[in-house]
């Protein structure tokens, strides 16, 4: 979901947004912890890389963090929404009658 | 726009130690960016918003990475799920006392309380309240005692002042008046004992160069002072012995960081800008860095001046020479390898030279022998020095244990809670033992919900430490003289946060998870989920700490009870003067250089002036204003009285209205008047309390005094022309102290200064108004300061208000507690109770009779405490007794209202389960078998 926000959001993906974005378009709320781990955890793996840009008075001169999905990422996304797309074959009857 | 508050200095803490280096700022940058948008929210709020974020942010981090690293250090493999919480897997380490293992534990123990709301707040609650309570009034007493000053090696640092006496006289003018001028000349050149020793003294500048002051805390010290402390200034350079040369003129001065901050914008240009002190100008040579605050603890300083520029500052009040002027604080480095013991036999040495050679002219020969007696001795000073530790000392170290006991009856009210909830999990636990799990181990994980209660509520305490020791400070501040104290957190206070943590967590913890896992699971499931025998034994210990809560409780009211009398004793206390609608005014008109005949002349003027204000009832001038902390006394003899009387009474110079101003009541005779000119017989008014110690009580009217004078000096004789009611003249505890009043028109010297009292009754800001206008008029080159009389009398009233209102506070806390403790053991104890309580209603009791069990239950429990609470109050209060004013510790009244109370509280937080018990409906009780 993290990824996909980024994706969405373009060039001004940074933590905040990226949260405000997931809990927009899913109307859950998600903890900002899970979001900078996750953040971190994906950049490690290489499906994310971050820079520093746009510091500002609000945010005490602090440089935000802003992300920017990596070709890797886009793949592991391509990937995961077909390996989703096949294990729902079939089952959409089932999961409206639910 | 609302000003979006600062982030809570713990929460940006917590992140910092948490938070990876490369993604602390932006993550800190995004919740105060956060924080911004909430601009609709009150501060305190806001606050609390990024406090919790903080909390849930760090922990997220704080997981991740011990997950990270249990990955990489066990064998199996845990995924990138989350942490493993399940207890099988340490079930199956028996006595595992791995990482991995106390990891799990703590991760169950968070999931169980966040199952558990209600317990977890209230506990984390009471604890950050107790621990937070605490950390605040031991942070002030590590600022004010235990804290070294920030300069190098602290330890060597040693004071030096008369060690044999305190029976000195002269003019003592600063708040730690140890040596003169004289003496630490000889000092500085004589001395063996250290490697380099210094002068310094605290005093107060004027901005301004006309109208309203403009006040600069000042320090005078002497040329080495910076180069022994070890200072090295951040911009510009320090003095030298070369700046410190008798005759100097006005030249440098060294300001402080935040002095420089505030009036010079921080900026580098300040090197070599211009001050004015007192009408003298002087240059910026240095600044001095940011943690460096003086060397006296309360007080922070702006300006550093050297010593012998004080005589061109103070102009014919200098002290430089006044070998009875007592001003200076004179400390120094002992040399390498020296003990302080040493450096006294060394200053011992040179005493008797050095007192010979500055002995005071002005004294009379047995001041004279007594003061070449005087025996210089070092003294450690490596926590500087302070009038402040002085007055509050004392109180902080009992108000610290006053909260340790609240901290305690918290414990014991979270030990019952604790005990509450491992009978309920009985059959768990039994299960688990019966599975192969050790005791250890079970205990160990009944532990960890403690430690976790304990930490979380440490770290909430901490936050709460920090509002409430602003506030104390603020409290404790004085009109016009705010305190300085340094209140970062340091080594000892992170020890101390932590030590309580632990301490609580064990004090709480420990016996309920002992308890609960003492149980046999045999006998537990065939209990089948109902209580045992062995819960008899526990529910012994839910009373016994019951008992103790009820009596540290009622130690705490008496002692709250106790100061509350005290205070309101002290402020009935009739003063013998008015307090409201009187108005303070200090004047200097040194600019003007009057010359001294003329000084007289030009106050009457100004003093006429603001009588004829419209709203003005009455104003006078006094040298020494009541209740100021100033003060005169001078040795008397009563002529023609046989046997001779001496006495030692309190003086004071005032100009006629002085006593229609203050509301004092003149008793018989007149007051002073235009016929008492400087060439006129010398008059004076007494009170009658100097009528009644000097005068045996007879009519003073006519009676003649002599005020002992140096040898060689004129005879100083007064006669008597008035008696005045008594008032008080240094503080409101005091006795009433024999004062005679002289008139100011008759005085010696007049000052180029004055201070009037006015009274009034406009308004503050009204008559502040006026009174600038009229005396700006008369010249504005006048420098004026006004306080309010009724504040100053208040500010001497501090001590007794803090301890009022603190253990005020902390007693009612106690109470509530303890009630709380109560209400949830006797519910406990109705529940337990219920076939038993089923069965008497069966048998014919009525809902009285069972309202009447129940509350003889609680009964003897509140008995018993207040029995033990009571002979621990009269031992306890022993150590507040010198701060108690019109009572006895041992006050049979407060007593009596303190176990009233509580009883009454207990009473009624009782009678809630026992109506419960008495509205059951007995069926259903005894349907439940």
């Amino acid at each position: 979901m993290v990824l996909l926000a980024a994706l969405r959001i373009g060039d001004e993906a940074y933590a905040v947004t990226i949260r405000r974005e997931i809990e927009r378009r899913t109307g859950r709320s998600v903890s900002r912890g899970a979001v900078y781990i996750t953040l971190d955890r994906l950049e490690k793996k290489g499906y994310l890389t971050s820079y520093l840009a746009g510091s500002t008075v609000e945010r005490g001169g602090r440089a935000k963090r802003y992300y920017q999905v990596k070709p890797v990422g886009e793949a592991a996304l391509k990937d995961s929404w077909s390996a989703m797309r096949k294990m729902w074959e079939g089952l959409e009857p089932v999961v409206r009658k639910v | 726009m609302k000003k979006t508050p600062s982030p809570p200095n713990i929460a940006l803490f917590l992140l910092r130690l948490t938070l990876p280096d490369d993604v602390k700022d932006s993550v800190i940058g995004d919740l105060e960016e956060e924080m911004a948008a909430l601009s609709g929210w009150n501060s305190l709020r806001v606050r609390l918003w990024f406090f919790h974020h903080a909390i849930v942010i760090s922990a997220h981090y704080f997981v991740d990475r011990r997950l990270r690293r249990t990955i990489r250090g066990s064998a199996s493999s845990l995924g990138e799920t989350g942490p493993e919480c399940s207890i099988s897997h340490a079930e199956n380490r028996k006595g595992d006392g791995s990482m991995t293992s106390i990891w799990q534990d703590l991760c169950y123990g968070l999931r169980l309380l966040r199952k558990s709301p209600g317990f977890t707040s209230v506990a984390v609650i009471s604890l950050a309240l107790g621990i937070g309570a605490n950390t605040a009034i031991f942070q002030l007493l590590n600022a004010v005692r235990l804290r070294s000053l920030p300069v190098s090696r602290p330890n060597e640092l040693a004071e030096v002042k008369i060690a044999n006496t305190d029976n000195r006289s002269g003019s003592f003018s600063s708040s730690h008046p140890s040596i003169t001028n004289p003496q630490w000349e000889y000092i500085r050149d004589h001395q063996g004992a250290f490697s380099g020793a210094f002068a310094w003294s605290e005093d107060s500048f004027n901005l301004a160069q006309g109208g309203q002051v403009r006040p600069a805390r000042g320090m005078w010290v002497s040329g080495d002072f910076f180069k022994v402390l070890g200072v090295t200034p951040v911009l510009g350079r320090v003095f030298t012995p070369a700046d410190d040369r008798r005759g100097c003129g006005t030249g440098g001065v060294v300001i402080s960081h935040s002095f420089w901050q505030r009036e010079f914008g921080g900026a580098p240009g300040a090197v070599g800008g211009k001050l004015t002190l007192d009408g003298q100008p002087f240059e910026v040579i240095g600044v001095t860095p940011p943690g460096f605050f003086g060397l006296e603890v309360g007080r922070s300083f702006d300006i550093a001046v050297p010593i012998c520029a004080e005589q061109t500052v103070k102009g014919e009040y200098s002290r430089l020479d006044m070998r009875h002027g007592w001003w200076l604080t004179v400390m120094g480095r002992l040399k390498p390898g020296w003990t302080i013991d040493q450096a006294t036999a060394q200053l011992d040495a040179i005493s008797p030279a050095l007192f010979q050679e500055t002995v005071p002219p002005v004294y009379n020969p047995p001041g004279k022998d007594n003061y070449l007696k005087f025996k210089l001795g070092a003294f450690p000073a490596g926590s500087g020095v302070s009038n402040l530790r002085r007055q509050y000392e004392y109180s902080l170290w009992l108000l610290l244990g006053i909260a340790g006991l609240v901290l305690l009856i918290a414990c014991a009210n979270l030990a019952n809670l604790m005990l509450a909830r491992a009978s309920v999990r009985e059959r768990e636990i039994a299960i688990r033992l019966a599975l192969g799990a050790s005791r250890g181990r079970l205990i160990r994980q009944l532990l960890a919900e403690s430690l976790l209660l304990s930490a979380i509520g440490a770290v909430i305490g901490a936050s709460i430490a920090q509002g409430l020791s602003r506030f104390l400070v603020s409290f404790i501040s004085q009109q016009g003289r705010a305190l300085f104290l340094d209140l970062s957190p340091d080594w000892r206070l992170l020890a101390f946060m932590a030590g309580l943590a632990v301490f609580t967590c064990i004090l709480f913890g420990l016996t309920p998870a002992f308890r609960a896992t003492r149980t046999t699971p045999g006998a537990v499931l065939k209990a089948a989920g109902r209580g045992l025998t062995a819960s008899r034994e526990r529910f012994g210990l839910r009373r016994m700490l019951v008992v103790s809560q009820v009596a540290l409780s009622l130690i705490l009211l008496v002692g709250a009870l106790l100061f509350a009398r005290s205070l309101q004793k002290i402020m009935g206390v009739d003063p013998g003067f008015k307090q409201d609608g009187v108005m303070v005014v200090d004047l200097d008109f040194s600019k003007l250089k009057t010359s001294k005949d003329r000084r007289l002349a030009y106050k009457r003027d100004l003093l006429d002036r603001v009588r004829a204000i419209p709203g003005v009832d009455s104003a006078a001038d006094a040298l020494i204003v009541p209740m100021s902390g100033s003060g005169w006394n001078d040795s008397v003899e009563i002529l023609g009285s046989d046997p001779i009387k001496k006495g030692i009474p309190m003086f004071n110079q005032v100009t006629p209205d002085f006593f229609k101003t203050l509301g004092a009541t003149m008793v018989a005779g007149r007051d002073f008047n235009d016929y008492d000119t400087p060439t006129a017989p010398k008059v004076a008014i007494v009170n009658e309390t100097f009528a009644r110690q000097l005068l045996d009580g007879h009519d003073p009217i006519g009676n003649r005094f002599q005020v002992e004078t140096p040898p060689g000096a004129p005879a100083l004789i007064y006669e008597i022309i008035g008696l005045v009611s008594d008032t008080k003249y240094y503080n409101l505890r005091e006795d009433f102290k024999p004062t005679a009043f002289v008139a100011a028109s008759q005085a010696k010297d007049q000052y180029e200064g004055s201070q009037f009292m006015i009274s009034s009754s406009l308004p503050a800001s009204g008559l502040t108004a006026a009174v600038r206008q009229t005396i700006l008029e008369a010249s504005p080159e006048i420098n004026l300061d006004f306080h309010i009389f009724k504040t100053q009398i208040r500010d001497g009233l501090l001590q007794e208000r803090l301890m009022a209102t603190l253990s005020g506070f902390f007693g009612f806390l106690a109470v509530l507690l303890a009630t709380v403790g109560l209400y949830g053991v006797l519910s406990y104890t109705v529940a337990q109770r219920r076939n038993e309580i089923g069965v008497r209603m069966a048998l014919g009791a009525d809902r009285l009779r069972i309202v009447k069990l129940i509350l003889g239950d609680a009964g003897i429990l509140l008995a018993i405490g207040l029995g033990v609470g009571l002979l621990l109050a009269l031992l306890g209060a022993k150590a507040a007794g010198s701060m108690l004013f019109g009572l006895k510790p041992s006050d049979p009244v407060t007593i009596a209202v303190a176990i009233a109370a509580l009883g009454a509280v207990g009473t009624l937080a009782s009678y809630i389960p026992a109506r419960r018990a008495a509205g059951q409906d007995p069926m259903a009780a005894l349907r439940d078998e």
